[in-house]
């Protein structure tokens, strides 16, 4: 089976070169870090390598308000004094400090989505990649969480122009609550957030209620997951998931942030994933065979977060990578083993039971086929100004002939996956049909 | 925009708290605040615990079936979701209704769970009293029939919080009897997952109001770890704020009004989607902005491979460097065979005709810089953009990152927070004065052990122009590869071994022209400026422990890396970093007459190091 996949790959050599400033977790280096392994390789010679377009603030202002992105343009650590009102406003300072060179920063990584999904739209390649990208706390009128501007948003937004669903996958142990809120309404965009919740974690959303609203209803998937989780339960909830996101949504375009923090040991994370678990998921959203925009994130161990996004660049390419580290000018951060999957040393137990993730996964699922009762006109491949408007109500939207067939698994499978035993969601079911 | 607003929305609540049940000691107990703590004890001992344990114990063994009629949700546990439509309507009135009941009722805690739902209603109510105003003006992006939903918000997450609470208390429960541990934790999922699937409106969170979600969103901040009384909560402190023990009776769910956020909704959040499809114009938006630098589509990777065997040639040869098992790629390579259209021989020929393709990025660093960036971290801790408007002028903040992150994984590193260190003993702090240094120490903690790390490093000491000034042997000790003790093991950079001595450089050259100029000519691999050095200091954390240097001599044209370990005493290093170029030979001397590393030759090594270095001076 030969792997045909057009990678591009969008790299600033100047986007790590920033400094958040002292004893800030967020170390933009890590990018150079990974650039570098990437070289070392030899990786780069396989993709479509682009020193990428910069975001100007008119691309910004696609999702943010313009006094915001007015305000990153200006601020410096020199003029600081100026803007003191607007700091609180715009909730920069603690966690999203000023730092020398903040707007370039943004506008580097912004751009480098931006292209990414220009790209793909073009169908100029299949899967783009750009590490230095995935910011997605950021809100329309605020920063948050070391994230200023939202750069996957203004990605997801061009890819709306060639794609009528985009879909969304986030796996940063951080909740995606900026991508969630920006598109909480529509049913053009469903995102999905792997992420732990509770226990004062931040940001503090992605209650598995969390569904989204009027248009949006049940397109703003949460998967609420507690500490410790490991490759083995997080694949568990994961893969289903996903698939029945892509059953029901059938998106024709992906955006995958990678948060590395999701890793063990991370600096802020309280997952347990190894750098292959992590990469499973990537690899599994790769084999969808859709479109797709990834994307970095969190990640606050820099030698994991390397690894991490060293290690998933290959699978994207599909291509084997030894476990030895190549020799670099950074070869010191990945001691004592110098390997690419060091083994896994959690500090803490995995807190998710069994149950609790069939009952989570069950409630997705059970979710999902609300989409069903919402029939939309997005759900249409290509718009067609000849549809019959009663086709809009049928419950099934999907234009395939072969609703009944689809509808008899959806019966079949859930009774054989989830449910024991419980009589309510047959009865349900039947009433379906 | 409602930040005051929602401050003092948070206050209001903060006062509600005191007023609650016992079901509210559960609620608050992750405030992060002594005085709901102290309030808390004084409920608990108003309490009858034994009657209460009593009471969770009986309902741990109860069937589950029965715990959710007792907590009301029996009913709920068949409704059949396709209705879910319709019974959101009905429970959208029900909830109107019950709105304007609930002002009343307040203080009648009859159980636990309607005691729940107040608290929450109340909470929601006390908020939207406070934020009524803000209310008003903020409808506007909301139709009418928003309020209607509102309302549902409030029953939903009434119903999900008391579900929470029930949660929360069997786990209680579970832990204190013991036995049921495991039995009250899966009840707990279960209750959980039984109410969400019969639970139909869980949007639990639309509502157009800023004010009321921002007084809920905010009033976390008080519990979250180092966050200080209404300041927002904090990605980079949040993350481990509780005990050990908290974390366990904390799953997913309960007492969320603490610290959960809500998703907010109106214009001021939301993208703008387009409508509809188009269609780019015949040329990309962003097409003549950005640089192609590779594509892979025009070549089969064998002649790539061969190409870049080649390329790397002209510059290895002076230097017999091995490749290693992995070739590196070469970007500049690359993006020159781009250039040419991928005429292999074309791109050859460019690339020989300027065999040292400069570097657009990096150049090497001075001795003299390299000395001022650490006085500068010193004085400054981690501020880049200081270090760079008062020390390094010549580099710009951007270069001043990279440059930290290579220096910060040498043994030159090791020896400036070693010194730091000494220097902390022997000067009394300044009270009152902000030590970055003391924070910058504190980062270092945990990360030093490298000793069994291969060293490259290609920032360090460059610029010939520079370093006629001050070249110096404290440089030299940063780079050493230490060849031997890492080599050995592990097995991983086997190759190393052979890197260090082919590119060695011997011991004369080091000493007599400027250590930069060594590091300059094989540039084009990360690999050969770990090679020109000759001494390394490789210290314990631990300042009790003899520091152990690692001299490595590289002697003569034959470029046979020999490693000398000596044991020295810990003062030495803080005389080491002002030594000169000649010392670099005498050390070395000294270094092959202490070579047993014995215990007694110690004090002697030290001394002789001392003096060295004055002679130097």
């Amino acid at each position: 089976m030969s792997y045909n996949k057009k990678v591009s790959y969008f790299y600033n050599p100047d986007v790590g070169n920033f400094h958040y400033g002292p004893g800030h977790p967020m170390k933009p280096h890590r990018l150079s870090v990974i650039h570098s392994l990437v070289l070392n390789y030899g990786l780069h010679k396989k993709m479509q390598i682009y020193r990428p377009y910069r975001a100007s603030t008119h691309d910004m202002c696609r999702f943010h308000s313009d006094e915001y992105v007015e305000f990153l343009q200006r601020v410096t650590p020199q003029n600081l004094q100026g803007y003191t009102k607007y700091l609180s406003h715009f909730n920069v300072g603690d966690d999203c400090p000023v730092f020398e060179g903040l707007f370039d920063f943004c506008s580097m990584y912004t751009g480098a989505s931006l292209e990414g999904a220009t790209k793909l739209n073009n169908k100029s390649c299949d899967i783009a990649i750009n590490w230095s990208g995935g910011l997605h706390h950021a809100k329309k009128f605020e920063a948050s969480g070391f994230c200023y501007i939202n750069d996957i948003v203004i990605a997801i937004l061009e890819l709306l122009k060639y794609h009528a669903r985009v879909l969304y996958i986030d796996i940063d142990v951080h909740h995606g609550d900026g991508v969630q809120e920006a598109f909480y309404l529509t049913d053009r965009v469903m995102t999905v957030s792997f992420h732990k919740y509770g226990n004062y974690f931040f940001p503090g959303t992605g209650d598995m209620y969390e569904i989204g609203a009027e248009s949006g209803r049940y397109y703003s998937v949460n998967v609420p997951l507690k500490e410790g989780i490991d490759d083995a339960s997080y694949v568990q909830v994961f893969k289903p998931c996903i698939s029945h996101v892509m059953e029901f949504f059938q998106p024709t375009a992906i955006v995958l942030q990678c948060g590395a923090d999701s890793l063990a040991n991370d600096r802020l994370g309280c997952f347990s994933l190894s750098t292959k678990g992590h990469g499973e998921c990537v690899r599994f959203v790769r084999d969808l065979n859709v479109p797709l925009l990834t994307v970095g994130g969190g990640g606050y161990t820099l030698r994991n977060v390397a690894r991490c996004w060293t290690y998933e660049t290959s699978l994207l390419l599909d291509e084997q990578i030894s476990n030895e580290l190549p020799l670099t000018e950074y070869i010191e951060y990945f001691g004592p083993d110098f390997t690419l999957h060091p083994e896994v040393v959690t500090r803490q137990d995995n807190a998710n039971s069994k149950q609790y993730l069939e009952a989570i996964t069950r409630h997705v699922y059970d979710n999902l086929k609300m989409i069903q009762h919402s029939p939309s006109v997005q759900m249409q491949d290509v718009p067609c100004d000849a549809l019959p408007a009663e086709e809009d109500r049928q419950p099934e939207p999907d234009p395939d002939s072969r609703q009944n067939p689809q509808d008899m698994d959806k019966i079949v499978e859930p009774a054989n996956e989830y449910y024991s035993g419980d009589k309510d969601q047959d009865k349900m079911d039947t009433a379906d049909t | 925009m409602s930040r005051d607003e929602s401050r003092r929305s948070k206050r209001c609540r903060a006062d509600r708290d005191y007023e609650m049940g016992p079901a509210t000691g559960i609620m608050v107990n992750d405030y992060d605040d002594e005085r709901t703590l102290d309030e808390e004890e004084a409920l608990e001992g108003s309490e009858d615990t034994h009657n209460e344990l009593s009471h969770l114990q009986k309902e741990s063994d109860m069937p589950l079936k029965d715990l959710l009629v007792m907590y009301g949700y029996g009913d709920m546990s068949c409704q059949d979701p396709n209705k879910a439509e319709d019974e959101d309507e009905d429970e959208e009135e029900e909830d109107e209704e019950e709105e304007d009941d609930e002002d009343e009722d307040d203080d009648d805690p009859a159980s636990y769970e309607p005691d729940l739902k107040q608290f929450y209603t109340e909470m929601v109510k006390g908020e939207e009293n406070c934020a009524n105003v803000k209310r008003l003006s903020s409808m506007k992006a909301g139709d009418p029939t928003r309020s209607s939903e509102s309302a549902t918000l409030t029953l939903s997450i009434n119903a999900h919080t008391a579900a929470a609470s029930v949660d929360s208390k069997i786990e209680d429960g579970a832990d204190v009897s013991g036995s049921t541990v495991a039995d009250g934790q899966i009840v707990a999922a279960d209750v959980a997952s039984v109410v969400d699937s019969a639970n139909d409106t869980p949007g639990a969170t639309v509502d157009d109001n800023p004010g009321v979600i921002g007084g809920v969103v905010v009033g976390g901040g008080g519990g979250g770890g180092g966050g200080g009384g209404g300041s927002s909560r904090l990605l980079r402190s949040v993350s481990r704020p509780q005990s050990e023990e908290e974390e366990d009776d904390c799953d997913y769910s309960p007492d969320e009004e603490e610290w959960k956020k809500t998703i907010m909704v109106g214009s001021d959040y939301q993208a703008a989607i387009p409508e509809g499809l188009c269609k780019y114009d015949d040329a990309l938006p962003y097409e003549n902005e950005d640089k192609m630098l590779w594509d892979p589509c025009h070549m089969n990777e064998d002649e790539v491979e061969e190409f870049l065997d080649r390329a790397q040639l002209p510059v290895v040869k002076g230097t017999s460097l091995p490749s290693g098992i992995h070739v590196r790629d070469d970007e500049q390579a690359l993006y020159l065979l781009l250039q040419c259209g991928y005429n292999l021989e074309e791109a050859l020929r460019r690339r020989r005709m300027n065999a040292l393709p400069a570097t657009e990025s990096v150049s090497l660093w001075s001795e003299e810089e390299c000395h001022n960036f650490e006085t500068g971290l010193r004085n400054y801790g981690k501020d880049f953009h200081l270090i760079q408007k008062n020390k390094v002028r010549t580099r710009s903040v951007g270069e001043l990152v990279q440059f930290y992150y290579l220096w910060k994984k040498t043994e030159r590193h090791d020896i400036f927070t070693y010194k730091a260190r000494l220097e902390k003993k022997k000067y009394a702090l300044h009270p009152g004065i902000t030590d970055y240094m003391d924070r910058f120490l504190e980062e270092q903690e945990g990360v030093r052990d490298r000793s069994s790390s291969p060293n490259v490093h290609c920032l360090l000491y460059g610029d010939a122009k520079r370093q006629r000034t001050s070249a110096n042997s404290a440089s030299n000790e940063d780079q050493q590869p230490q060849v031997q003790t890492q080599v050995q093991q592990q097995q991983q950079p086997k190759s190393t071994l052979d890197n260090w001595d082919g590119a060695g450089v011997n011991a004369t050259s080091a000493s007599t022209l400027p250590v930069t100029t060594t590091a300059e000519a094989p540039t084009s691999t990360s690999v050969n400026s770990g090679t020109m050095d000759s001494l390394a200091v490789e210290h314990p954390h631990n300042a009790s422990s003899p520091l152990e240097i690692g001299l490595g001599l590289e002697t003569g044209a034959s470029a046979i890396a020999s490693s000398n370990a000596v044991t020295v005493t810990p003062s030495l290093p803080s005389s080491s970093s002002s030594s000169a170029t000649a010392a670099v030979a005498a050390v070395a001397a000294a270094a092959v007459v202490a070579q047993q590393h014995q215990h007694q030759h110690q004090q002697e090594m030290s001394l002789v190091f001392k003096g060295l270095f004055k002679n130097a001076k």
